[in-house]
């Protein structure tokens, strides 16, 4: 085994600089910070600022293709005069997709991959693997195929076999991009715990800023290549806030708070993070009047009841196989067209079933399913279906979507013609479709999903990785939708999203739909599985679910409303 | 005391080659049948599946029986004739000889099946080269993988096409034509992917060196050299013509020595060792039983309680 070296140090990053080849310009640009051992580092800024690429200069290998200048520093050694090997067992690296990054077909497989690379003897192998596996929490899968692995342990995986050999630093793209949020949090709590019981240095892109605000000693925010915010993370949220693609990931609280003031009072102002900070804040304020329907309020509530069903379930049972469980236990819903419903659930609640089975991808055995009036099966259905009467379904991994040719093919094979193409995807026409951010793709793939025309959209957990500018385009684009007589089923983890954007939120559990009712009034009774924005005004006002209701019903005292 | 299956890989891998190497170039009847039983003992006892299994693989040794007297017509005894041709004694004992060795072999095949899994598999090509075992391992991961790709991808574009029964079938083989170049896509990008996380993770160093769960004792090495010691002898007597037996024109033994019963005792003890490990486990499991010791996870649960 070869013996590596593990310096005490932290990171020193001077002047560095990169651009891919066959670009014009800089994708990093001149960055210099320094970053202290065991420090966890939060790294944000919108899609395409630069994060993934700042993340692979920091680890050398696999090498990116392009002209980098400066320097990298781990322990007092420049990164790029260390071996594939020393690299392997002092940066680990986890990033978006569960799915690649796993190599091997068994756990502990998995788990040894780095230590039999790095040559290490049997004995040290086998202790390395089974204290990770114990730590992980592992060691009751390692007789499971990878391929079984839900995608919330495919990820802890991944982290655990990064971790395997010790490194000095950690290095996470996005990690939780594809998970939903209780996955999400069992993977940051691993990381934090990473950081804080073994002292590894963390560094971590991610979207999901409120959620780690907390933990993250530092806040670097990257714009267009360039670090606009090294410091600690409370003090730049007004940064943070100042980017609009960026300002959506925000905690809650420092929206409202930003929302309430609209600029006025000085951006040297300490924002509120948590939901009690945030409740402080309005306590000092007074509502603007009761919220209602009919001035904003959360409520779009048009009543639909009138419009033809566009989607009808009724009494569905299904079950994945003749001994499991019933996952769908006698579901109903009925979606009229131009109507948006969300579906919210904890995880294995149905969800997804439900969309399949909507789909006509899943055949349920009992009850009966119609879109437009007929069975969406394969095995059911003899009249052609003449756009209107289409289904489309958002996949949550919307490569399944593409062949890999570039978007303008992709739009091209999909039938979109050249000026429908949305305004974001323009610059990106030339690129490969794999190589598109989380947003990016989505956008595409939603795109590519309405070019049939489909009656019905499906769409599953289609927030997941969003930057905030993506998310506002995709909620812009469903509500233009649902306008246009399509009716829209969301399955969500993303409260904030469903109250945005649905006409109805339907909650599930036990395979049937436990409650439903407007976003206002849904999120208003509900006290655990609502928005952030309800949880901080609950005790100050009613039916104040989003942004928007909030700083409508909020005002400083030295504004119109008077104050307490 | 382990079950057969739970030795070492490499106990495991030399036996099915003994078994194989002599029960498949050894014509004899007496090690035909010895081998088929113990197949069939160890099938059964170690639940290794379905009995429609055996079933079928009999169904096969039957007719591999009856049809060889119609295709070949050597042999001094004729029976009856078919269409003028003389269906003869010697050529139905060769059909059925070769049905029993043809059925225990596939049968033996089965059962190994069962036993050595892929990581066993990778743990002995590993010894041999780390790189291919890895390769091996990413291998197998990759195909189901491709598999589900496929599946996901037709069943999003089935529903959200005009409906099927209408589709041309060049307009299904144009569909899934599409379907099939964007599993090959997606399958390239993971594979990129997953290259890229390979060498994250330090692959191509040179001092690599596989890890597998498996630990080789002083009983596998025993277990090993007996069964070598077994399948020596049965091709040491098969060289020197103990075990010769000749089909055409008169059924006829060559050996009859004591050289033979010796290797055939040899033969016996290595083809029902596996079902003689499965009995032995099971009969530790009654006295455990009859001693009361039977659900130990009750004892587990009470002490955590």
């Amino acid at each position: 085994m070869e013996r590596i070296e593990r310096p005490y140090g932290g990171l020193s990053v001077r002047g560095l600089s990169y651009t891919p080849r066959g670009s014009s310009g800089p994708v990093i640009d001149g960055l210099s910070f320094d970053i202290d051992p065991g420090e966890f580092v939060l790294l944000a800024g919108p899609s395409g600022s630069g994060k993934t690429t700042l993340l692979r200069l920091l680890k050398p290998e696999p090498p990116v293709p392009g002209k980098r200048s400066g320097s990298v520093m781990l322990g007092g050694r420049d990164v790029l005069s260390l071996s594939a090997a020393e690299q392997a067992a002092l940066i680990g690296l986890v990033s978006r997709d569960p799915e690649s990054q796993i190599v091997t077909d068994t756990v502990p497989a998995e788990l040894a991959f780095g230590p039999e690379n790095l040559g290490y003897s049997k004995e040290l192998a086998a202790l390395r693997v089974a204290e990770t596996a114990s730590w992980f929490g592992l060691d009751g899968l390692l007789d499971r195929k990878t391929s079984t692995l839900s995608g919330g342990k495919k990820q802890l995986l991944s982290l655990a076999a990064a971790a395997v050999t010790r490194p000095s630093l950690l290095l996470l793209d996005e990690p939780t991009s594809g998970l939903d949020p209780v996955s999400a949090d069992g993977f940051l709590s691993a990381v934090r715990r990473l950081n804080r019981e073994l002292g590894i240095t963390v560094v971590i892109a991610e979207h999901r800023l409120g959620s780690l605000m907390g933990d993250a000693s530092r806040l670097l925010v990257l714009d267009r290549g360039r670090l606009i915010y090294d410091g600690c993370p409370e003090d730049g949220i007004g940064t943070v806030l100042s980017v609009p693609a960026l300002a959506p990931e925000a905690p809650a609280a420092s929206r409202l708070a930003a929302a309430v003031r609209k600029g006025r009072s000085g951006s040297t102002e300490k924002y509120p993070v948590t939901v009690a900070e945030g409740r402080a804040f309005l306590s000092g304020l007074r509502p603007a009047g009761p919220v209602t329907e009919d001035n904003g309020g959360a409520a779009k509530s048009v009543s639909r009841d009138s419009g033809a069903p566009a989607l009808e379930m009724k009494d569905v049972r299904f079950r994945y196989g003749r001994d499991l469980p019933d996952v769908l236990n006698g579901f109903s819903l009925t979606l009229r067209i131009g109507e948006s419903a969300a579906l919210l659930g904890g995880n294995g609640s149905g969800k997804t079933t439900v969309l399949l089975t909507a789909a006509g991808i899943l055949e349920p055995y009992s009850g009966s399913c119609r879109v437009f009036g007929r069975d969406p099966s394969a095995a059911a259905g003899r009249r052609k279906r003449d756009g209107a009467d289409r289904i489309g379904i958002l996949p949550q991994n919307v490569r399944l979507l593409f062949s890999g040719f570039s978007v303008r093919e992709e739009l091209a094979a999909a039938g979109v013609a050249g000026d429908d193409c949305p305004d974001r995807l323009r610059p990106l026409l030339d690129l490969c479709s794999y190589d598109l951010s989380a947003g990016e793709s989505r956008l595409l793939g939603l795109a590519v999903v309405l070019a049939r025309g489909p009656g019905l959209l499906l769409l599953d957990e289609p927030t997941c990785g969003l930057d905030g500018g993506a998310r506002a385009e995709l909620r812009e684009r469903t509500a233009a939708l649902a306008g246009a007589g399509v009716a829209v089923l969301t399955v969500t983890h993303d409260c904030e999203f469903a109250a945005e954007s649905a006409d109805r939120i339907v909650m599930m559990f036990d395979g049937r739909a436990a409650g439903s009712g407007t976003p206002g009034g849904f999120f208003s009774s509900a006290d655990f599985y609502t928005t952030d924005i309800r949880r901080i005004t609950a005790p100050f006002a009613d039916g104040c679910v989003t942004l928007a209701d909030a700083a409508r019903a909020f005002v400083l005292p030295d504004g119109k409303g008077v104050s307490r | 005391m382990v079950r057969f299956g739970d030795r070492h890989p490499a106990v495991t891998a030399l036996y099915y080659a003994a078994l194989a190497g002599t029960g498949m170039f050894i014509q004899h009847p007496a090690v035909q049948l010895t081998s088929l039983c113990g197949a069939l003992l160890f099938f059964f006892i170690s639940r290794s599946g379905r009995p429609s299994v055996p079933v079928s693989l009999g169904v096969l040794a039957l007719a591999m029986t009856l049809v060889n007297p119609l295709i070949s017509h050597r042999g001094s005894t004729v029976l009856l004739y078919v269409n003028d041709n003389p269906v003869t004694l010697e050529a139905l004992i060769w059909g059925a000889n070769s049905g029993v060795m043809a059925a225990s072999v596939l049968l033996w095949t089965y059962c190994f099946s069962r036993i050595m899994t892929v990581e066993k598999t990778l743990c002995l090509t590993g010894r041999i080269s780390p790189r291919i075992a890895a390769v091996g391992a990413s291998a197998v991961r990759f195909i189901p993988l491709f598999g589900r790709y496929y599946e996901d991808i037709s069943s999003i574009k089935r529903s959200g096409r005009a409906r099927d029964s209408d589709a041309s079938p060049a307009g299904r083989l144009k569909e899934s034509a599409e379907s099939f170049s964007a599993t090959v896509g997606l399958a390239l990008e993971t594979s990129v992917d997953a290259a890229d996380s390979m060498d994250a993770r330090g692959w191509g160093s040179p001092s690599r060196r596989r890890f597998d769960r498996f630990v080789f004792g002083w009983r596998d090495a025993a277990v090993m050299a007996a069964v070598a010691v077994c399948a020596g002898i049965c091709a040491a007597s098969a060289a020197c013509g103990a075990l010769d037996i000749a089909f055409y024109p008169v059924f006829s033994e060559g050996g009859g020595g004591p050289v033979t019963y010796i290797s055939l005792a040899a033969f016996a003890a290595l083809s029902l060792y596996p079902a003689a490990c499965e009995c032995a486990w099971l009969a530790m499991w009654r006295a455990r039983e009859r001693r009361g010791h039977a659900d130990f996870g009750e004892v587990f649960r009470r002490w955590n309680a």
